[in-house]
């Protein structure tokens, strides 16, 4: 198809028929101003080749001219196959279409407007611009960066194409077909994880299988239990058969009694052999017994013999004893007497000791009496002396806090006159050489320079030169302040009883040296005069002397007293009267001492004596009661008569054990009788527990029987059949769909793969037509696109591939357009050309890349027709090609729509 | 002395992967009793001889236990005689017991014990009950030591299989010696547990189901009249045929699609009436893929045809070119379709694999021609 001319009237600017005309193969430039009317010539170029004339559509009403009652009128000229064709539509008003070719109208109306389509080779009921392979080439302003994006049926187009140049390739659209188709049966039935798709026939396949074994597992597990009761029912019955055999227990109870009678005679045999043993025992008793008789009376023979000898023995040592004991005696008598007149001598000598030792107290008492009264006499002074302090404290005295607060309102006093004189004016006299005391300042001369501040009201008198008098500008609050500090000052005063705070000061200095000293008077007083217990030190003073006083008294009315010598003196005789005492004393310990050896030696003799003569006495005591007990005369016999009796129980005593030993010997053994026993208690249990057990047998029984009987008419059986039946039925289902579902995998599998293979092979005829487009712009460089023709990204300088969407504007715009001239390259090349258009494209371009897209629109050129569109004159000015113009048209073609015309055969 | 001879029953089998065919089969089984009954009066047998295996479980529902007596019920003037199988043997709390409870017509007599049992004055029926459901030991050999009166006819009815008969058929367990009827002076041993009618000796016979129950055993349900003219005589054994359904397994080798036209009339003749065949067909060979598809359709007539069409296809898909040009002449179907018919020709790969890229292949031909 090659655009040979459009022409427009009553569309967007252009009120009257306006045309482009020399439009025609290769590269075609139409440059013109903004809003020359470009986007619209290429919007009527659309509407009139894919929209019907009597279309109502937005974009057709947005045809119109505005404020102008006109029918859009559109004609289009190209050539396509050889023929010459003429188009012309009138939209909105007056609506009509026609096609000419080669002059000759061929079709009219909506036939016109089908038969349109039919020339340029688009599908039946393509209808829209976007969906045509036009919509791929032909590039609205605005939209020259974005990527071609094929739609279905452009691509099948392109397929067709390439498929025409290198074969069949991809399957077409069958093979997109029977793809979505396996991969759909597949997503209905498996999730992308490959997991079971809830609702699919292969998940519920699975679930039945999984309810089936589940089932038929919990009903086995019911069989396996009712098996388990037939068994048990079983054992019991038959345990129950066995234990009630009547032969059985009969058996056991001939067992038990024969068991019963070996006891009972073991039992009487060992109590035959335990009398008999009893028997033994107590003849052992009477032999022993008559043996210890005759043994005794031997023992009492010696006995005697030996304390006659030992009373001869004892006899003799008491009359030596007895001798010594009076010799001592004699010698401890002489002793006794000495000591009797030595203690008269010391007695005297410690009377004398007592005697001087008074004396030597009564003169310390007397010096004592002396002491307290001086003493006393100074610490009464001493307190007198304090009490007078202490007056005399209380009447100077200041409290601390009553100072503080004198000087805190004196400072006020200060502080309200600081302030008072701060504003007030100030008065500097200063004399001259002759001014010295002529000058009274408020009464008083003055001698030297004077400088005042003026508060009140200031009188000076220069001699009697003048009066000057001075009066300070009013400041009643100051003056007030000070007055009332003045006041507060004073009132303070007046209660403390001073008249300044200098007296204060003083005052409060006098009273803390009075307390000062009168401390001093109180510690002396408390050294001379110590308090005790909390009473005054005088009075305690005054109690001892009291008491030192009576004492003295007291000793002096006795009578005894020397009050003739001296301490001394008294002393010294006192020294003399123990030293005296103490050699008295040390002869009558020393004789002391040897008396009472003397005594001790004898009163030790004495009970030697005694013992000697006791042993004696109670020797002869036990020999009198042992002859008394059997005398001499009668002893030979008993001894004789003693032996017999004993010689006797012990025959008797060997009798009686023989038999006892016989007897035991035909009692049966401890383990045989346990045995007997444990047989006994075997039996007569087991008779007993197979008793109990058949009760509880029959119980056990009973119950497994109703139990049975219960499961038996639920059908188990036949429900583990059908549960099985379901479970085969089930896991054959499964298998099936799995079957199919591995097929499907296979199959999906198998195709992806093939269309990997074969992609690069499709794909190499767009790349071989965009390639020499590409190097155009950038040498070297490839581009990558996927089966559907979009641009993934550009690999230019290195291996790495830079994705579409990362490019900046102007390279997109670049490679988007260079992708389309290459699509359309390739459907030229197929017989099938249609122009690229492109309206205000490249405007993202720099200088150098619009030069070479300028040789690529006109490489392109040379196999299709390449209508630019543009404002940028200056810019696409060396980009060669047809220059196009949009011109009033005033030729008869004008009013050709309201011509009547021939209709002829389309071809 | 003439006897029904019948066995394996198996009432209550549940037949689930018929389907909605399941109650008819079941039914059937029901029915066959009545025409046993039929059967017996018109051959003049006065007892029915059923051995064992009245059940088909040891637990069935009580509808299912009763269902075999009524249908018993209404033949008054026949005795049946009924014997614990291994499918129903006599436990405690079993079957048996819950049939005595709930109260047995009186012309039915169960055999639970081995005692003797006067048929008429001249016959004694010899029963061997299992009392379990695989019995280790050849119950029948106490047969030998059971008097009856001297010239009686001995008549045993046991269930079990023939020991080293060198055949597995049935359950071995439950072992019986093949020459039992002679070691123990019967006249005849009627046997259950084979499911088709086989005689062992002159006088051992195996019955065989009236109604079968699975393929490759007995195409239809017997069951046989036994005369016996007096004792020590040989016995005349003759088979009937009771059953409603015909179970009939086929094979079919396929090389080319001709094939099943004179299969299939092969089968209207010899299997007729079709509407009560249970059919098992097992398909082998190879097809083209445009071929296999005639085959579905055929088997889809088949199936309308007969009771019921099990068929197990073991076929290979051998597409040919015109199969591949009608995937695609060229392009990525056409090369997925020889992809996969190189795949399914690959003996080196596992069957599983192989039949995978035929089932896909099939699936491909069937997607692209859709």
């Amino acid at each position: 198809m090659i655009i040979t001319h459009i022409a427009v009237e009553g569309v967007g600017r252009f009120r009257t028929r306006h045309v482009v005309n020399g439009l025609g193969p290769g590269l075609n430039l139409l440059c013109a101003p903004n809003e020359a009317g470009k986007s619209t010539v290429f919007r009527a170029l659309q509407t009139c080749l894919f929209f019907r004339h009597d279309s109502n559509t937005k974009e057709i009403r947005a045809l119109a001219c505005l404020g102008a009652q006109l029918p859009a009128v559109i004609e289009v000229g190209f050539t396509c196959g050889g023929a010459d064709y003429r188009v012309q539509k009138s939209f909105l008003r007056s609506t009509s279409s026609r096609l000419y070719k080669s002059g000759r109208l061929i079709a009219e109306g909506r036939a016109a407007d089908e038969a349109v389509w039919t020339v340029l080779d688009l599908d039946p009921g393509t209808r829209s611009f976007e969906d045509s392979t036009f919509g791929l080439l032909w590039v609205r302003q605005g939209h020259s960066f974005e990527p071609a994006r094929p739609n279905a049926e452009t691509h099948a187009l392109l397929s067709r194409a390439i498929e025409a140049e290198v074969g069949q390739v991809l399957g077409g659209e069958r093979g997109e077909r029977v793809l979505a188709s396996i991969v759909a049966q597949l997503a209905a039935e498996e999730t992308k994880k490959g997991q079971p798709k809830v609702d699919g026939e292969w998940k519920q396949a699975s679930e039945r299988v999984e309810a089936a074994s589940k089932a038929l597992g919990s009903i086995q597990t019911t069989l396996a239990a009712l098996e388990a009761d037939r068994a048990a029912l079983a054992a019991k019955t038959h345990e129950r058969d066995t234990l009630a055999d009547p032969s059985a227990a009969a058996e056991m109870q001939a067992d038990l009694d024969i068991a019963l009678h070996e006891r009972d005679n073991a039992a009487s045999l060992d109590h035959a052999a335990e009398k008999a043993e009893t028997e033994a025992e107590h003849r052992a008793l009477v032999y022993k017994h008559a043996h210890d008789k005759h043994l005794g009376l031997i023992a009492l023979d010696q006995r005697i013999a030996e304390t006659r000898a030992r009373i001869a023995r004892l006899d003799h040592q008491a009359q030596e004893q007895e001798a010594v004991l009076n010799a001592q005696a004699l010698a401890l008598d002489g002793r006794e007497r000495a000591l009797q007149d030595l203690a008269a001598r010391l007695d005297a000598a410690e009377r004398d000791v007592d005697r001087a030792r008074a004396n030597e107290a009564a003169a310390l008492d007397a010096e004592r009496v002396a002491e307290l009264q001086a003493r006393l006499t100074q610490a009464r002074e001493l307190r007198d002396r304090s009490g007078h302090l202490q007056q005399a404290h209380a009447l100077t005295d200041i409290a601390p806090e009553a100072l503080r607060r004198l000087e805190k309102v004196e400072q006020e006093r200060n502080a309200a006159l600081a302030r008072r004189e701060a504003k007030a004016p100030r008065v500097a006299i200063r004399l001259g050489p002759e001014g010295a005391g002529r000058v009274i300042c408020d009464g008083e001369a003055i001698t030297q320079t004077h400088e005042r501040a003026v508060i009140g009201p200031l009188h000076v008198e220069i001699a009697d030169i003048a009066t000057i008098e001075v009066t300070p500008a009013a400041a009643p609050e100051d003056t007030q302040a000070l007055d009332k500090a003045r006041q507060k000052l004073e009132r303070e005063l007046r209660s403390r009883g001073v008249r300044s705070l200098a007296e204060a000061r003083e005052r409060r200095a006098k009273a803390d040296a009075i307390a000062i000293e009168q401390r001093g008077l109180n510690a002396e007083l408390a050294m001379i005069a110590p308090a005790g217990n909390g009473e005054d030190g005088v009075l305690v003073l005054e109690r001892a002397l009291a008491q030192a006083q009576a004492k003295l008294d007291a000793f002096a009315a006795v009578g005894t007293s020397d009050t003739v010598a001296d301490r001394e003196t008294l002393a010294s005789r006192r020294g003399a009267a123990e030293k005296a005492r103490d050699a008295l004393r040390r002869q009558h310990h020393d004789l002391q001492t040897a008396a009472l050896a003397a005594r001790s030696a004898v009163e030790s003799e004495k009970p030697r004596l005694a013992a000697l003569r006791a042993e004696c006495a109670a020797a002869r005591d036990r020999l009198a009661e042992e002859l008394a007990a059997c005398p001499d005369a009668d002893r030979p016999d008993k001894l004789v008569a003693f032996a017999a009796a004993a010689a006797q129980a012990h025959a008797s005593f060997d009798q009686a054990q023989a038999r006892a030993l016989h007897l035991r010997a035909a009692v049966p053994s401890a383990e045989q009788r346990a045995a007997i026993e444990a047989r006994v208690n075997r039996l007569t249990r087991a008779i007993e527990g197979q008793r109990v057990r058949l009760q509880e047998l029959e119980k056990e029984i009973v119950r497994l029987q109703e139990r049975i009987a219960s499961r038996g008419g639920e059908g188990l059986g036949e429900r583990e059949s059908e549960l099985a039946d379901e479970l085969a039925l089930a896991e054959k289902d499964l298998a099936r769909v799995e079957r199919r579902l591995a097929a499907l995998r296979l199959l999906r599998d198998t195709i992806e793969d093939c269309r990997r293979d074969a992609r690069e092979t499709f794909l190499a005829p767009v790349k071989r037509a965009m390639k020499p487009y590409l190097h155009a712009v950038f040498p070297g460089a490839d581009a990558e696109l996927d089966e559907h023709f979009a641009v993934g990204g550009v690999q230019r300088a290195g291996p790495e591939l830079e994705p579409f969407g990362s490019l900046s504007d102007g390279t997109r715009e670049q490679i988007a357009i260079i992708v389309r001239l290459a699509f359309g390259r390739l459907v030229a090349e197929r017989g099938q050309p249609a122009p690229v258009v492109l309206d205000d494209s490249l405007v993202f371009s720099d200088d150098e890349r619009i030069e070479r897209m300028f040789d690529v629109l006109v490489q392109a050129a040379e196999k299709q027709q390449v209508i630019v569109l543009t404002c940028r004159g200056r810019a696409f000015r060396s980009c060669g090609g047809r220059p196009l113009a949009i011109e009033p048209d005033a030729t008869p073609q004008a009013s050709a729509l309201q011509t009547p015309l021939r209709l002829v055969g389309i071809g | 002395m003439r006897i029904l001879h019948t066995a394996d029953w198996q009432i209550g089998k549940p037949f689930l992967r018929f389907g909605e065919k399941a109650a008819s089969l079941r039914a059937a089984r029901l029915d066959a009793i009545e025409r046993l009954g039929r059967l017996a009066l018109a051959e003049g047998a006065a007892h029915v001889l059923v051995a064992g295996d009245i059940y088909d479980s040891e637990t069935p529902s009580n509808v299912t236990l009763r269902g075999p007596l009524e249908r018993m019920r209404g033949f008054t003037s026949l005795a049946w005689h009924l014997l614990p199988g291994n499918h129903d043997p006599h436990r405690p709390g079993g079957v048996w017991e819950r049939l005595r409870a709930i109260g047995l017509p009186p012309n039915v007599h169960l055999h639970l014990t081995p005692e003797p049992i006067a048929l008429d004055a001249l016959a004694f029926l010899l029963p061997v009950p299992l009392t379990n459901k695989a019995e280790t030991r050849d119950l029948t050999a106490r047969l030998a030591e059971t008097a009856t009166p001297t010239g009686a006819i001995r008549i045993g009815l046991a269930h079990g299989a023939i020991a080293q008969f060198g055949t597995s058929e049935g359950d071995a367990r439950n072992a019986i010696d093949p020459k039992r009827a002679e070691q123990a002076g019967l006249d005849y041993l009627a046997l259950g547990d084979w499911h088709r009618t086989q005689e062992i000796n002159a006088r051992t016979w195996y019955a065989g189901t009236p109604e079968p129950d699975r393929h490759n055993s007995q195409t239809a349900g017997r069951a046989l009249i036994v005369t016996i003219p007096q004792a020590s005589a040989l016995p005349k054994v003759e088979p009937h045929t009771v059953g409603t359904y015909h179970w009939r397994s086929e094979t079919l080798a396929l090389t080319e699609l001709d094939q099943l036209a004179a299969r299939e009339a092969a089968l209207r003749t010899e299997a007729e009436p079709m509407s009560k065949l249970v059919l098992a067909l097992a398909v082998t060979g190879a097809l083209a893929i445009a071929e296999r598809r005639g085959l579905d359709q055929w088997l889809e007539r088949l199936q309308a045809s007969v009771f019921h069409l099990d068929a197990e296809l073991d076929l290979r898909i051998r597409p040919d070119r015109d199969d591949l040009e009608a995937i695609d002449f060229d392009g990525v179907l056409r090369r997925t379709a020889e992809t996969l018919k190189n795949r399914a020709g690959n003996d080196a790969l596992p069957l599983a694999e192989r039949q995978a890229a035929e089932d896909a292949l099939m699936t491909l031909y069937l997607e692209a021609t859709a």
